[in-house]
């Protein structure tokens, strides 16, 4: 749903014009909605209640939406910044689920919980290395005075 | 980049007076943390071992984020007025962030007794800690704190250059080495600048990651991560802060010090190869942090080996070269302001030297656990650093002629510079005779001559560190005397005018 949300937001980023205040919020609202349902109890929840189920659905496709018209608007510092943090996030989160060998959710079961962790790890990395990439792509090739 | 308006520079240099008066408070308070300690080695005082594993942790990661903070703010204030237009607002904020996170540190140490050390080493703040899980939340949170306030400064300082000088890569001076010539000089401290804060952006946020796993620690006490891995992240941290503090210091040298000797200090080939060596260099020097542990692969072990010693070439060798060569015959007044770098370069010489005897292999498995240590990094910190930061405040709070007429900051700075060298003089000693380092006190040592003489050295240092406090009062009367005579008077120019 993440990426559908970021597909669709992309689709509609030249439309969608956010100002500083309104980018962080959008960015603060991203940071929250992702940490979560990260939290192993929403996990569960959403699992259990298919109304709980749609809220996620519902709430990450959003949260995917507005992460490029988010990004487009913002300075340099703070997209670095939200880019960074949510890489730490991932990585962090991803390599504790990997090692972990209590089981979190109810759920499911260790091996997918591993399997998360695995693909968390690698989108956070994925995720790091496009700060830094985003990092000297903006201070790369700049005309004097731009 | 256009000429700043008269208001724009008061703002600017408000600024960096709000910085330097914050620093000149800070600094003595952590000063009299390390004072305690040697006092506790010394057996004058009994501090117990929670208390002093405490304010360890507090010196140490207070020193490490107000050097860095003020070497940045430095960097911040001449690239503001004199290379490339930054906001001023970004400037506050930055600021305002690292208040707040040395608040939360300090409440963290002093009040909820974190006592993990500076470096924060897993499982240190998990395992038969003598603290509440809130404290090591909460220094985390001071540690992101500051992180996120240097990543926003860095990275706005880096971008506006980039704006004014056209990209990266001019600003690590690769125009130096294209055919036709260079069409726009490249300031030294402009490239300095990218140099050492770039991987810096890196650093904190691999940072930001092994804090967020020791939170995500906090909240699931039962999660177990691999320390080696842990180990390497946090030293590539600490590490990359520790130098890169350095290196910005050395940048406002490049920029201020041929205000006084009359001699450009440009850059060249040399200067543009030796320092981008330097970038490479910031980045894996780390691994020398690992030689004890066995399980860090062996080709890391000799690369962090290899790589200490190159990263001492370049812009060390390069940088004081280029130092004496400005200096020599150059007729020079010796104020407070040259006086400063020269000290600061001596220190920066002296500390970078037994760091890399340190390095050797061969050698740190004798001297790795010994207070070898925090003398060399005590040498370039205090004796390197403070002096250069020192020379700075002077700098921005003297005019030229008031600087050639004080005599009151050189005696401080003189009192400073023995008593300074004197007190590391008994780590280097302690060193040498297998005192460790990071014990508390020595009593309970059964070998009674380590314990006589360690006991002995840190009685030594604690009579250096009252005459290093007696500086202070001298240095800080010359000081603040100015920033009282011209506090309604804020866009005066400082001491080149």
């Amino acid at each position: 749903m993440l990426v559908i949300g970021i597909i669709t937001g992309a689709w509609f980023a030249k439309r969608i014009r956010l100002d500083m205040s309104w980018g962080i919020t959008v960015f603060i609202f991203i940071m929250f909605s992702l940490m979560f349902w990260m939290l192993p109890h929403s996990v569960d929840m959403a699992v259990i209640n298919p109304a709980f189920n749609r809220l996620m659905h519902l709430n990450i496709f959003i949260a995917g939406f507005f992460f490029i018209p988010g990004l487009r608007g913002m300075i340099l510092e703070v997209r670095i910044l939200f880019l960074g943090m949510i890489a730490a996030m991932a990585i962090a989160t991803g390599y504790a689920l990997m090692v972990y060998d209590i089981l979190l959710c109810s759920a499911f079961d260790v091996v997918q919980q591993r399997e998360t962790g695995v693909r968390l790890l690698i989108i956070g990395l994925a995720l790091f290395v496009f700060a830094i990439f985003t990092f000297f792509k903006n201070i790369g090739r700049v005309k004097p005075g731009q | 980049m256009t000429e700043l308006s008269p208001a724009e520079k008061k703002k600017e240099r408000k600024l960096i007076v709000i910085w330097s008066v914050t620093f000149l408070v800070l600094f003595p308070f952590l000063v009299v943390l390390g004072y305690m300690m040697r006092l506790n080695q010394a057996e004058r005082i009994h501090l117990g071992m929670d208390t002093f594993y405490t304010l360890l942790t507090l010196h140490g990661l207070g020193m490490a984020g107000i050097l860095f903070s003020i070497s940045f703010a430095a960097l911040w204030y001449l690239i503001a007025t004199r290379y490339a237009r930054l906001k001023t607002g970004i400037g506050y904020f930055v600021y305002a962030l690292i208040v707040i996170g040395f608040s939360l540190l300090a409440f963290a140490t002093l009040v909820g007794k974190f006592g993990a050390g500076w470096y924060v080493l897993y499982p240190l703040p998990f395992k038969g800690t003598f603290w509440a899980p809130w404290a090591t939340g909460l220094a985390c949170a001071s540690l992101l704190t500051m992180g996120v306030a240097w990543l926003v400064g860095i990275i706005h300082v880096v971008s506006n250059l980039a704006r004014e000088y056209g990209g990266f890569t001019n600003l690590l001076g690769w125009q130096y080495f294209k055919k036709g010539g260079v069409k726009r000089e490249l300031p030294p401290v402009v490239m300095i600048t990218t140099i050492s804060t770039v991987p810096g952006v890196i650093a904190f946020l691999t940072g930001a990651v092994m804090l967020v796993m020791y939170v995500l620690q906090i909240f699931e006490p039962t999660l177990n991560y691999d320390p080696l891995l842990m180990k390497n992240m946090v030293m590539f941290f600490g590490h990359t802060l520790v130098n890169i503090t350095l290196y910005c210091c050395t940048g406002w040298v490049y920029c201020l010090l041929p205000e006084f000797t009359g001699r450009p200090w440009k850059s060249d080939k040399i200067v543009v190869l030796s320092w981008n060596a330097t970038f490479i260099f910031i980045l894996f020097a780390y691994f020398h942090h690992l030689y004890m542990d066995f399980a860090q692969p062996v080709a890391l072990q000799y690369a962090g080996q290899f790589i200490s010693y190159l990263s001492a070439v370049p812009a060390t060798a390069v940088t004081l070269f280029g130092l004496l060569a400005q200096l020599y015959h150059s007729k020079i007044k010796w104020s407070a302001v040259p006086l400063s770098f020269l000290a600061g370069g001596a220190g920066w010489a002296i500390g970078g030297f037994a760091a890399v005897v340190d390095s050797t292999i061969a050698v740190n498995t004798v001297l790795h656990n010994t207070t070898w240590v925090p003398a060399h990094f005590h040498t370039y910190m205090l004796m390197g650093v403070v002096f250069f930061i020192f020379g700075f405040i002077f700098y921005i709070s003297h005019t030229k002629e008031e600087l050639d007429k004080d005599i009151l900051g050189r005696v401080g700075l003189w009192i400073f510079a023995i008593s300074g060298h004197s007190f590391i003089a008994t780590f280097y000693r302690g060193g040498l005779r297998s005192i460790p380092r990071r014990y508390s006190d020595y009593s309970g040592i059964p070998i009674e001559h380590v314990h006589q003489t360690g006991m002995f050295l840190a009685f030594m240092a604690v009579i250096f560190i009252t005459i290093i406090f007696v500086a202070l009062v001298i240095i800080y009367t010359a000081l603040f005397k100015k920033f009282a005579k011209r506090r309604h008077a804020l866009v005066m120019e400082p001491a080149a005018a």
